[in-house]
């Protein structure tokens, strides 16, 4: 065996590469849809987003009545279409190895479509019958609504589930970001072919639409495509919503979701926070990162590497369009449910009342910069990016110039934004669990609310 | 149908102490995949000491900061990379996907923990209550969380394979220091591993680099490094039937075939049936199940893939109130049927289609290259099976189906029921 290699000191790294987000192409065809493209050719596969800005927001026009609508409806919308029944809409999908999925959340629903190449555009054709010519068949709607209203039946056997919902609804009050996304059971269940009508006629309309195509085609052909099968998507408008946000506790409260069967305590804790729009951003998710936002973020170290209570712990900065919220989020065996709280708020008082050090604030800024590039190998991960700046209008160069606005991240802006936006004596702290064995000592921390949660 | 089937070049070699390098470059964004597998899994976990396989997964993270001032992951964090690692009944994996530039760090910090012990003994105490926690959070405290424990008892009687690979939590807290350590000594050598690197990388710089940190790892551990595992496995006799009343709101059932491993003609065959019947909603069971029927509400058919056999797993999450004898009476139905009258063409094609898009999109991803290439040469002594797999797939016939269902889905299964307390 050599000795002559000496591992006591780490390799010093070269020099960074210079990597620029992937160049696209923008346009808006005549009738306002958007199309960005991005030509990759590395594989014969083509990725496509169709996003309408219409998100589960919505589902609040009528107090809350008609939660879980877009969601349903975006469910709903494969099956049947124009001349296309269900059916036959699964088999052309399947048969030509293609995958088509919906999503909807707050802000946005869309259709996902990917394939190989040389079927896109067959994929394509399908894809825009059902976003034009949804059928909403009786039957399809029975379908949908019993096993919509099955997943909420599992859903709530889920502890780390009832806790995220109940710090939602408790967090944003009577927002349109307190709802559940996926609705309740009577909610879905009042839901009517008319709903989903004069839903699919309000927001399926050209300026809703935004339409990214990723992959092995080239820019022009990505447009065309788009214009020759949405050029007679029909006009419209409708009101956007509007919301002032406010009002929060001002002292910390604990809500207990009573799960007499858990042997753990799912946690959700924090409040509030601001919108995605800020400048402030930049400094939040630095911040964030040393708080809780990587592996050897300080609450995961404590939780994790320093006292073994968890198998991981995590902070986020959730910024929607017009609210936000922070939340800390963990599962930790009952006993040690009040002494996790404790060493949680502790982090989040430290983080408010001390500068990091000049360690922590280098390892987060390169821990971002680097795994920035990481996450662009993917089609569908660009795709998301671009949607994510269109979505959240944000500046063009958004991505371009990351690398060097987390750079010029100092210190006291770190500092600043903690504590802006960190109030640990205002936390809403839910906790999925059984309250007899986890509700000693809690008082100290909070008034404790014990309910028996089930939307 | 014309298919295309780009090729993934790769360079091997070994170094003398036995270990394995896979390099392959793909230049596409500025990053390096690194996976190390170890030959060792949870079916070599000592007796009665269940789960210390993945408790020392657990703890070759730890100890850095005793030596090299960092933790592990403050060192590879701090260089924008990211890691994980993973532990099953055969194979112990850990990968690193870090920025190219930093690449050597990655290197550094593996040949560290594979060259010698770095935790202390509270770092031990501390990541057995971590594996505690992480027991209650993935198997306990979820819905149908505690199947691997249910289904491997009653499948496997004499052999490593009957135990969950988190172990028994009871088991877990006897383990010691020693026994870790112990462990350690016996299976992490270099003739049972491979590294493979794929991304942003230059051949002989690499094996340069590769030469450089790996060629001095002792390998101490020759007392067992030449004992292979022994198997040896009871058939199923018939049909078991289990039932398990569970704190959960929907039924759910899980059925268990026994069938030959990857790597077989059989195992390509039992893939094409599980994309047959479980992938997309035109797929038989999703079809019938939550289409036709409304019985179902989630459907999931898997291969659970061990180094000397696989199981063939349908799982369905039923309905509120449903019957399960009605879920898999209509299984049986579809089962039935794939063993009476050959699939029709254009339904093979699809399921065929289905997997060539699939085998494209996990292209894109250098670390799940790195992964099979690892996989591949542990297994099989046999890296360029990422480049046939594709074809062995395509390659399964009307025939095969008709007679692998005759063969492996008959009534020598394993049935598990998960029936919800109250009702």
């Amino acid at each position: 065996m050599r000795k002559d290699l000496d591992r006591t000191k780490p390799p010093v790294p070269g020099n960074p590469k210079d990597i620029k987000f992937p160049e696209h192409y923008k346009t808006k065809l005549e009738n306002g849809i958007e199309v960005i493209a991005l030509e990759d050719k590395r594989l014969p596969i083509v990725t496509a987003r169709f996003l309408f800005k219409t998100g589960t927001l919505y589902d609040s026009i009528c107090n809350g009545e008609k939660q879980g609508l877009i969601s349903l409806l975006s469910e709903l919308i494969t099956k049947g279409a124009g001349k296309y029944k269900a059916t036959d809409i699964a088999d052309i999908i399947d048969y030509y190895g293609a995958h088509l999925s919906t999503f909807a959340d707050y802000e946005s629903m869309s259709l996902n479509i990917y394939s190989l190449k040389k079927y896109f555009e067959k994929i394509f054709e399908i894809t825009s019958e059902i976003i034009r010519y949804p059928s909403f068949e009786n039957e399809e709607i029975e379908r949908v609504k019993i096993q919509r209203i099955n997943s909420l039946i599992s859903n709530f056997d889920d502890g780390e589930y009832i806790a995220g919902r109940l710090f939602k609804s408790k967090v944003h009050g009577i927002s349109p970001y307190s709802f559940n996304v996926d609705g309740t059971a009577s909610t879905i269940d009042a839901l009517t072919k008319e709903d989903f009508i004069s839903a699919h006629n309000k927001y399926f309309i050209p300026e809703n639409l935004l339409v990214v195509i990723v992959g092995d085609i080239e820019n022009d052909e990505a447009v065309k495509i788009t214009q020759k099968y949405f050029s007679d998507l029909k006009n419209g408008s409708y009101d956007r919503l509007n919301l002032t946000l406010e009002g929060s506790f001002n002292r910390n409260k604990i809500f207990i979701a009573e799960r007499k069967q858990a042997v753990q305590s799912d946690i959700v804790m924090g409040h509030s926070t601001t919108k995605r729009k800020t400048p402030d951003y930049i400094p939040i998710v630095v911040m964030n990162t040393i708080l809780g936002g990587f592996f050897t973020s300080r609450i995961n170290k404590n939780l994790r590497e320093v006292n073994g209570f968890t198998y991981g712990a995590h902070s986020y900065f959730n910024c929607y369009k017009l609210s936000g919220d922070f939340s800390v989020e963990t599962s930790v065996g009952n006993r040690l449910t009040v002494p996790a709280l404790k060493e949680i708020i502790n982090e989040i008082h430290k983080m408010k009342c001390f500068p990091v050090s000049e360690t922590e604030l280098s390892n987060a800024k390169n821990y971002l910069i680097g795994n920035f590039f990481l996450q662009l190998e993917t089609s569908n991960a660009i795709a998301s990016k671009l949607i994510y700046l269109n979505l959240f209008e944000l500046e063009d160069d958004f991505y371009e110039n990351f690398v060097s606005k987390i750079k010029e991240v100092t210190i006291d802006d770190v500092h600043n934004v903690a504590k802006k936006y960190l109030h640990p004596e205002n936390l809403i702290i839910a906790v999925a669990g059984v309250s007899d064995e986890i509700k000693n000592g809690m008082e100290q921390i909070g008034e404790v609310e014990v309910l028996n949660y089930i939307e | 149908m014309n298919r295309i089937n780009p090729k993934i070049e790769f360079k091997t070699f070994t170094l003398e102490d036995g270990l394995k390098v896979i390099l392959s470059v793909n230049k596409k964004i500025p990053s390096v995949s690194q996976n190390i597998t170890f030959k060792v899994g949870s079916k070599n976990d000592f007796k009665g000491r269940s789960g210390i396989a993945h408790l020392l997964e657990h703890l070759m993270f730890e100890g850095f900061q005793n030596k090299y001032e960092l933790g592990f992951d403050e060192i590879l964090e701090s260089y924008g990379g990211e890691n994980n690692a993973y532990t099953n009944w055969d194979l112990t994996g850990y990968y690193i996907n870090i920025p190219s530039h930093c690449f050597e760090s990655a290197l550094w910090l593996d040949s560290c923990r594979f060259s010698e012990i770095c935790f202390d003994e509270n770092d031990f105490n501390i990541q057995k209550s971590v594996v505690l926690e992480e027991n209650l959070k993935t198997h306990e405290n979820v819905s149908y969380g505690t199947v691997e424990r249910e289904s491997s008892k009653l499948l496997f009687t004499d052999n490593g394979y009957n135990m969950p690979v988190i172990g028994l939590p009871e088991e877990i807290k006897k383990i010691s220091f020693s026994d870790v350590k112990n462990f350690y000594r016996s299976f992490y050598s270099s003739e049972r591993a491979v590294i493979s690197i794929v991304g942003d990388i230059d051949y002989s710089v690499t094996e340069k680099l590769v030469r450089k940190y790996f060629s001095q790892i002792p390998n101490f551990r020759q007392d067992v490094r030449k004992k292979e595992y022994c198997f040896f496995d009871t058939p199923l006799k018939g049909e078991i039937i289990s039932e398990i009343k569970s704190e959960v709101n929907l039924p759910a059932v899980f059925i268990f075939y026994k069938m030959p491993a990857k790597g077989t003609k059989e195992y390509s065959t039992a893939y094409l049936i599980k994309k047959f019947l479980s992938s997309g909603e035109s797929s038989a069971l999703v079809h019938r199940l939550q289409y036709t029927k409304c019985l179902a509400n989630e459907i999931d058919v898997y291969i659970c893939e061990l180094e000397f056999l696989s199981l063939f797993v349908i799982n369905v999450v039923a309905n509120n109130n449903t019957d399960l004898d009605l879920i898999i009476n209509e299984i049986d139905i579809e089962l039935n049927s794939l063993k009476n009258k050959s699939v029709e063409e254009n339904k093979l094609l699809k399921v065929k289609n289905k997997i060539e898009t699939e085998y494209y999109f996990k292209l894109q991803s250098s670390s799940v290259i790195a992964e099979k290439l690892s996989e591949y040469s542990l297994l099989f002594e046999d890296c360029n099976k990422i480049n046939n797999e594709l074809n062995d797939f395509l390659n399964v016939s009307e025939n095969d189906i008709l007679s692998f269902a005759d063969k492996f889905l008959n009534d020598k299964r394993l049935i598990l029921k998960y029936l919800p307390e109250s009702k």
